[in-house]
């Protein structure tokens, strides 16, 4: 850990980012901190950031004498509430956590993102699905000549309603496979900016492909329904005399 | 040998554009078996939507169509009786034409299962049987129109149906290739024992069938043998 005011202990993630190692110099502004040790804490965050005597960070951020967040060790046998009631009767521009499921609580940022973020995804399924939809209507209607010839030689409804949703299956499953090279693709490029690099790791777990595949089913089906219907309730001459 | 006739038409009346147009007001048709058919009569007087009708192409209002003992009226199963019982011509050929030949040809034969080798052996032999040997891989717009339209019988003979019914089968050809067409089917009606309804309005044509019905404001007005000279007339 750092001992004096120009020194400074870096995460890994930090230490990769800025190709920095121990005895290498970090500037912030016109500080010039020696790197003295790396750490691995398996976490992001952390391992994207550094850690410097107090005062040094207080300097650097133009806020001597402020404190943001402190912890508290309590001794074996003292109820953390009754610490945490205590600082706050004494701090009262405080304020104190003192459980991990509190901690959550303040923690809400990220639920926020979280939500957003399925906001995002289910409004980009309904889109694909209203896509799909427009795409399967507008072949079958294009199709509906076609259609009637098909039936006029004999073909069941039942092989029109395997065809078109056929199509459809074979349109979205295409799709998903585009879509999630485009993703891992698009992922590698983001993670090229250091800024987003520091922020996010990308994970490409089989469940996530699985869940991309199971939409895109989802989407086939429910984009194929209509037109598949309304190809079957065409009796082949109205499907013929269209033009 | 089955005397009933393969085609029975009872009362068939059809309306479109909610009753307002009478395509047929009561149309009584019969036809027998190996027969070979032609309805004449002018523009608008129905004998389109017969042939129609009796393909199992729509449904009428009201009366009966019996066709190789199937109900048409009241049965279900008529994608069946289009896939095996019928073989259908139009006027305009109706391929697909982002198909060959044989696809084309193959198309009616899901239907009845055969594997894709047997479909695409079939479809040889039946594009030879029309002529038109070495032509499996041609798509519809590198033929000629009569070329289309012999591709369009051989589709219609895909099943091995029993009726084959021909909705103005020459009417988009010139006089040579339409003649061929006649032609062709006369010969499957006398090798195959067909029996075949063919609509025109060319007199010429109808003069091929063995029996021209006349048609007027939807109903069958008249019939008449056609007389053939001693020879001429094959098959039934």
């Amino acid at each position: 850990m750092p001992q004096s005011s120009e020194e400074v202990a870096i995460g890994s993630r930090a230490s990769s980012d800025l190709d920095l190692s121990v005895g290498d110099t970090l500037a912030f502004d016109e500080r010039e901190l020696t790197v003295v040790g790396v750490y691995d804490a398996d976490n992001l965050w952390e391992d994207s950031g550094a850690y410097a005597p107090l005062a040094t960070v207080q300097e650097i951020a133009r806020k001597p004498g402020v404190v943001t967040m402190v912890y508290v060790k309590v001794r074996d046998g003292v109820d953390p509430d009754t610490v945490a009631a205590g600082i706050e009767d004494e701090f009262a521009a405080l304020t104190t956590v003192s459980s991990v499921s509190e901690y959550s609580e303040i923690d809400q940022g990220m639920e926020i993102i979280d939500a957003v973020n399925l906001a995002i995804s289910a409004l980009a399924v309904g889109i694909g699905a209203i896509g799909v939809t427009n795409t399967m209507i507008m072949s079958v209607f294009e199709r509906t000549r076609e259609i009637g010839i098909l039936r006029a030689v004999g073909w069941r409804g039942s092989r029109i309603l395997r065809m078109v949703v056929g199509e459809s299956l074979l349109l979205c499953l295409v799709a998903a496979m585009f879509g999630s090279l485009s993703g891992v693709l698009a992922s590698r490029a983001v993670i090229l900016i250091p800024a987003v690099r520091s922020l996010i790791e990308p994970q490409y777990t089989i469940d996530i492909f699985v869940r991309a595949l199971v939409v895109a089913v989802i989407v086939a089906l429910a984009g194929a329904a209509y037109p598949a219907v309304r190809a079957l309730r065409l009796t082949p001459m109205d499907a013929l005399r269209h033009e | 040998m089955n005397d009933a006739p393969i085609i029975s038409v009872r009362g068939l009346r059809k309306t479109f554009d909610e009753g307002l147009i009478v395509a047929l007001a009561g149309a009584d048709l019969e036809v027998q078996r190996g027969e070979f058919v032609a309805i004449v009569g002018p523009s608008g007087c129905g004998k389109s939507t017969l042939l129609h009708l009796i393909a199992a192409l729509d449904r009428p209002d009201e009366g009966s169509v019996t066709v190789n003992g199937h109900d048409l009226v009241g049965g279900r199963k008529l994608d069946h009786v289009r896939a095996i019982d019928i073989g259908l011509i139009f006027q305009l050929h109706n391929l697909l034409p982002t198909l060959t030949a044989s696809e084309n040809v193959q198309v009616p034969m899901f239907e009845t299962g055969r594997g894709a080798r047997e479909r695409r052996r079939r479809a040889s032999e039946l594009l030879a049987l029309v002529g038109l040997e070495g032509k499996d891989d041609s798509r519809p717009t590198e033929l000629s129109g009569g070329e289309r339209q012999r591709v369009a019988i051989a589709r219609a003979l895909a099943n091995d149906p029993a009726i084959l019914l021909a909705d103005e089968p020459t009417g988009s050809l010139d006089s040579v290739a339409g003649a061929r067409v006649l032609d062709l089917l006369e010969r499957l009606r006398s090798e195959r024992g067909l029996t075949i309804v063919m609509v025109t309005h060319d007199m010429n044509v109808a003069s091929r069938a063995d029996r021209i019905v006349h048609m007027l404001d939807g109903r069958v007005v008249r019939s008449e043998v056609v007389d053939k000279p001693v020879g001429a007339r094959a098959g039934g």
